[in-house]
């Protein structure tokens, strides 16, 4: 159970047992119980509770009063052990591959993935971002592919009774992506190009800025609403943006700062809401920032290269997840 | 009893118990159905899914059984077996009829009630074998949380045996037969209430589930069980819910006392009833918070419960 069979590997199942006993009777005894413990592995599917993106939100609605999965027997438990398929609806990251991976793996014999949704099939318009992958299925192996942005409930049931039908015929392909070619090599560093965007608004100096914020809060605005950063090439600007709950005011001002070697002093002493905004800023933009308490990635992986949203972040070597050789997946396939 | 006709007996007994527990998980998932208006399980066995149970079972007993690398080898097998047999102990004392009990001792009461308190035991083990810290903390709150409920519902259970003035099963049933226990005035109804909440506490149910909070614990002290011992798990646990409700019937329904039909049809009937209204709590309420439950139990339901004896023992040696 549980694999496709190999002809030439010496068989370990039920059949093996059969053969074994050589009994009148024996292998149809055992093939009966096949069927049957192949009934109940259909009849009674846990789903691991695990969502990733919108997806999800569909997917709850199909366990939930009007479309109701557990009609099928279908409860979803909360431990991968005590799992038995695990559906993968929303956009996969890199990030967060690792974790299916690690769950997946987590997860007993026989056990089965429902790909839904079409980021977790393929990525879709998400495919050639730098932290997507493009298909659940360069990760682990999909039984079943439930197409749709998001999958209606109606789908859902669909891709759970199609794996019901893999389940009781027993011939299993899992379906895992090895294809040799990278298909983002389609992706190429985007050319550097200078634009002339209208500068406006309030310029400070970098050695000002603290000084500026001090004042701002003292004076009532004790609010940061976000930081975030422009990249125009030559330079690469920081927006600062407060708010005072008060008197209803936003104060906007900026910092430009050279591309090539962005530092600036920390906010994070003053709002304590500039650590998390200032580490984002950091990690995507590479702006170093001065006595931060914490300074290291918060949305990527901490051992990524390079910074994704600046200008010149070449996509020539793209970072791809866990995703086994042909002779694993072969080695995989045969159990 | 001779000793070949009490093996016989129990073997019966336990037959029984596993396969009316297998069919409470089927009643649990088509009464929480009725109650979010969904149906429930339906399609594995037409009409109502009603071979739900047994496939459920067969999965589990097919899946592959993980023990980590990491974990006690030994302490983690064991806990699963520490569990159902806790459980399943405390039926031999349960009398089902006015005659049918398994054990018949004078102080069944108390022995019913320390072996229910055993059970954490392996819910411990659980929780520290597993070297994850999901379940340790898990187990952790259990035990916490068992020790501390055990105080109101020793307490509770006291009230029914002081009116009897016996701690045999027996006896307490044959007393109600005038009136339920649960019908005496003020007394009965605040150590029903109260031995109810209390065992669903030491029963880990919601909103006392907080060995098993899904949103902070992930699954809870079984968290790294797979297969079958994570079965046993459930069997345990349904198990002591079916006792708890067993002795819910017997202590303040009148057990099997009742016109017209026979004692085991009514105590059957009871326990359902009991079994259902834990059932409503479970599907109605959210889950406390770890103060709150704590600040209930030694706050409101130890200081209650106490007064409430000492009512129940002034009343019983006043009227003699």
């Amino acid at each position: 159970m549980g694999t496709p069979v190999d002809e030439n590997k010496p068989k370990l199942g039920l059949e093996a047992l059969g053969e074994l006993i050589r009994l009148p009777g024996a292998n149809m005894f055992l093939t009966s119980t096949k069927k049957l413990f192949s009934w109940a592995e259909k009849s009674s599917l846990w789903p691991l509770t695990f969502g990733l993106a919108c997806c999800a939100i569909e997917m709850m609605a199909t366990f939930a009063s009007r479309f109701d999965l557990d009609r099928f027997g279908v409860v979803t438990r909360a431990s991968p052990r005590q799992s038995d398929l695990m559906i993968i609806a929303g956009t996969v990251t890199v990030k967060m591959a690792e974790r299916i991976k690690k769950l997946y793996d987590q997860m007993p014999f026989p056990k089965w993935v429902i790909a839904a949704g079409s980021c977790a099939i393929s990525g879709d318009h998400y495919r050639h971002i730098y932290s997507v992958v493009p298909g659940v299925d360069w990760v682990i192996p999909v039984d079943v592919y439930v197409p749709g942005c998001p999958p209606t409930p109606e789908a859902f049931m669909d891709g759970i009774i199609q794996l019901q039908k893999i389940i009781s015929e027993g011939n299993l392909t899992p379906h895992l992506n090895i294809a040799n070619r990278i298909e983002r090599e389609t992706t190429k560093p985007v050319p550097k190009k200078l634009v002339d965007l209208p500068k406006t608004g309030n310029y400070l100096m970098p050695d000002q800025l603290k000084q500026h914020a001090h004042n701002l809060k003292e004076s009532g605005f004790d609010y940061l609403s976000y930081i975030t950063a422009v990249d125009y090439s030559t330079t690469l600007d920081l927006v600062y943006v407060v708010r005072s709950f008060e008197k209803n005011e936003e104060n906007i001002w900026k910092v430009s700062l050279d591309s090539s070697n962005p530092k600036v002093p920390s906010l994070a002493p003053i709002y304590k809401g500039a650590d998390w905004y200032e580490r984002e800023v950091y990690d995507l933009f590479g702006v170093e920032f001065i006595g931060h308490p914490n300074l290291k990635r918060i949305l990527l992986p901490d051992d990524w290269e390079g910074h994704p949203l600046r200008k010149d972040y070449s996509m020539e070597t793209p970072r791809l997840p866990y995703r086994p050789s042909r002779e694993e997946y072969e080695a995989w396939k045969k159990g | 009893m001779t000793f070949a006709e009490s093996v016989s007996h129990g073997a019966i007994l336990l037959g029984a118990i596993i396969g009316v527990v297998t069919y409470l998980t089927w009643v649990e998932r088509k009464f929480s159905g009725r109650l979010q208006s969904r149906i429930g399980p339906y399609l594995v066995g037409r009409p109502h899914g009603w071979l739900q149970p047994i496939a459920d079972a067969l999965k589990l007993l097919s899946k592959e059984d993980i023990t980590p690398t990491k974990t006690d080898r030994f302490l983690f097998n064991l806990a699963p077996i520490w569990v159902v047999v806790m459980s399943l102990l405390g039926f031999a004392f349960l009398p089902l009829t006015i005659n049918w009990v398994l054990v018949n001792i004078d102080l069944g009461l108390l022995y019913f009630s320390a072996i229910g308190s055993l059970i954490v035991i392996g819910v411990f083990i659980a929780g520290w074998a597993s070297n994850n810290k999901y379940a340790l903390l898990s187990a952790l709150r259990a035990a916490a949380q068992i020790v501390a409920y055990e105080v109101p519902l020793l307490l509770s259970l006291l009230v029914p045996a002081v009116l009897a003035g016996s701690l045999n099963f027996q006896d307490i049933i044959l007393a109600q037969e005038k009136y339920w226990f649960i019908l005496f005035p003020v007394v009965g109804q605040i150590s029903g209430i109260t031995f109810l909440l209390a065992a669903l506490a030491e029963g880990n149910r919601i909103p006392f589930d907080l060995s098993e909070a899904e949103s902070e614990l992930v699954a809870g002290f079984n968290i790294e069980y797979s297969g079958m011992k994570f079965a046993y798990f459930y069997l345990g646990e349904y198990a002591h819910l079916l006792a708890v409700s067993i002795l819910v019937s017997i202590l303040f329904l009148g057990g099997p006392l009742g016109p017209l039909l026979s004692g085991g049809v009514w105590i059957a009937l009871k326990t359902l009833i009991v079994f259902l209204i834990v059932l409503w709590i479970r599907w109605s309420f959210l889950r406390l918070r770890i103060d709150q439950m704590m600040m209930l139990n030694w706050k409101v339901l130890v200081p209650l419960t106490l007064g409430n004896l000492l009512v129940a023992g002034l009343w019983v040696s006043l009227s003699r």
